[in-house]
């Protein structure tokens, strides 16, 4: 596959999906590369060469090779001239992309920490065999990403996308873990916030969400 | 027309931002907003950042929020080589770094800062040793990766500063001011680069803002 780029890691990975949400929605030529969690391949010298954190993804462009998914996901989009989804309207748009630079943001610092414990004692857990929920973690960050929720109600009370009109980065990098919730009984937290629904409901029916939801474990469709 | 800053110095997310504006030379002016009356929490504030932090910056009409977003803003609108926007593969390495020091150094560093500066100084508690010690286990194996990383190149990205850089600082000066600056002892080139950011023109005169606002 000349020319194609190359992604370390397994879908079942949120940040993963969202890199490969992006090279879907960027129509990229792409492999997706195993990484043996199970067996601590993420921590072999190999792994380690492309991703000094021992964390997936990892990505690769011929001789570039980069790490954390937000930086990989913006190299995608700005390599495949997909530059509204890094929320410029036209050439240059300052205040378009900085829009979706805050709510890409908002998703690395207030979402995803509360998501990804939630996700965490609630699926991952049993699904690599890691022990039982702990059910005061759970309630703790339940409680977190209800008022995280909460401002996204309001936000998508005045625009369909976070960043504004145009969908962009910055909900893209919302599918992974929300994914996940979706299976939990902690779906409510979505379900009972009327914007925020019609908003993932947005997201799920994109074609490039849909490729990457058949690769990802479990998980629930709804509607 | 003067962009403006919402909060006060001493944040290292606020200072952040100042010190891309100091780099690019705009004009700007400070707005503190004073948590001890709860004044984030606000209608006024919330109605900038609905997460009730700071910064926020209002430029115009546009009002945005995160350090890291607004500090992007702040060097693309004035074509800061601090982004490196001309080239693909050396942008995507200041982004690789700036998430690095976002989920790697900041996250550790933040509970560091918390337990040892403003626990015991402004709400008369005791720094709970044990979560300090985990989260300087967290930040000696970012250190270790760091060193490697400069032993290949003069800064995070390449051979070029850059944003990346610069976001470590105010945490970093925090650090310095903690009882396990001595952490840095450990790893040469490391404490050389923080040594070489926190000499910048720019950085220096943040630094000055974050004492006199302390």
């Amino acid at each position: 596959m000349a020319g194609g780029v190359k992604v370390y890691g397994v879908a079942a990975s949120p940040f993963v999906a969202t890199v490969l949400v992006c090279l879907e929605e960027a129509g990229a030529d792409y492999e997706l590369v195993a990484v043996d969690m199970a067996a601590r391949e993420n921590r072999s010298q190999h792994h380690l060469a492309r991703n000094p954190f021992g964390k997936i993804p990892a990505f690769e462009d011929g001789e570039l090779t980069l790490f954390e998914s937000r930086a990989i996901s913006r190299y995608v989009l700005r390599k495949y001239s997909r530059m509204d989804l890094l929320g410029e309207e036209g050439d240059g748009d300052l205040e378009g992309s900085a829009m979706a630079d805050v709510w890409a943001e908002v998703e690395a610092h207030q979402y995803s920490p509360a998501i990804s414990n939630i996700v965490r004692e609630c699926v991952i857990k049993q699904m690599i065999g890691a022990g039982g929920r702990n059910q005061a973690v759970v309630d703790e960050n339940v409680e977190r990403l209800g008022k995280v929720l909460d401002a996204y109600e309001q936000r998508l009370s005045e625009s369909e996308y976070l960043a504004g009109r145009l969908v962009t980065v910055a909900d893209l990098s919302h599918f992974g873990f929300t994914w996940f919730l979706m299976a939990t009984e902690y779906a409510s937290l979505v379900e009972s916030r009327a914007n925020v629904k019609a908003w993932w409901e947005r997201l799920l029916a994109r074609p490039a969400v849909k490729k990457v939801a058949a690769l990802m474990p479990g998980g629930v469709t709804t509607g | 027309m003067a962009m403006k800053v919402f909060g006060q110095p001493m944040s290292t997310n606020v200072a952040r931002v100042l010190v891309c504006l100091e780099e690019v030379g705009a004009k700007y002016e400070v707005v503190p907003v004073d948590f001890a009356t709860a004044e984030h929490k606000s209608p006024e504030h919330t109605s900038r950042n609905p997460f009730g932090q700071v910064p926020a910056l209002q430029d115009g009409d546009l009002v945005l929020f995160e350090s890291r977003a607004i500090s992007r803003y702040v060097l693309r609108k004035n074509s800061s080589e601090l982004l490196k926007e001309g080239s693909l593969a050396d942008s995507a390495r200041v982004d690789v770094w700036l998430e690095v020091e976002s989920h790697h150094f900041d996250r550790p560093m933040a509970v560091i800062i918390y337990q040892c500066l403003v626990l015991p100084v402004y709400f008369g508690g005791k720094t709970d040793e044990k979560v300090v010690e985990e989260n300087l286990e967290t930040l000696r194996k970012t250190f270790q990766v760091y060193e490697d990383r400069l032993s290949r190149s003069t800064y995070l990205a390449g051979d070029f500063i850059s944003l990346a850089d610069l976001s470590h600082f105010p945490t970093a000066y925090y650090l310095l001011a903690t009882p396990h600056a001595g952490m840095l002892d450990e790893f040469p080139r490391v404490k050389a680069w923080i040594d070489g950011v926190l000499a910048r023109p720019a950085v220096v005169k943040v630094i000055e803002m974050m004492k006199a606002s302390a």
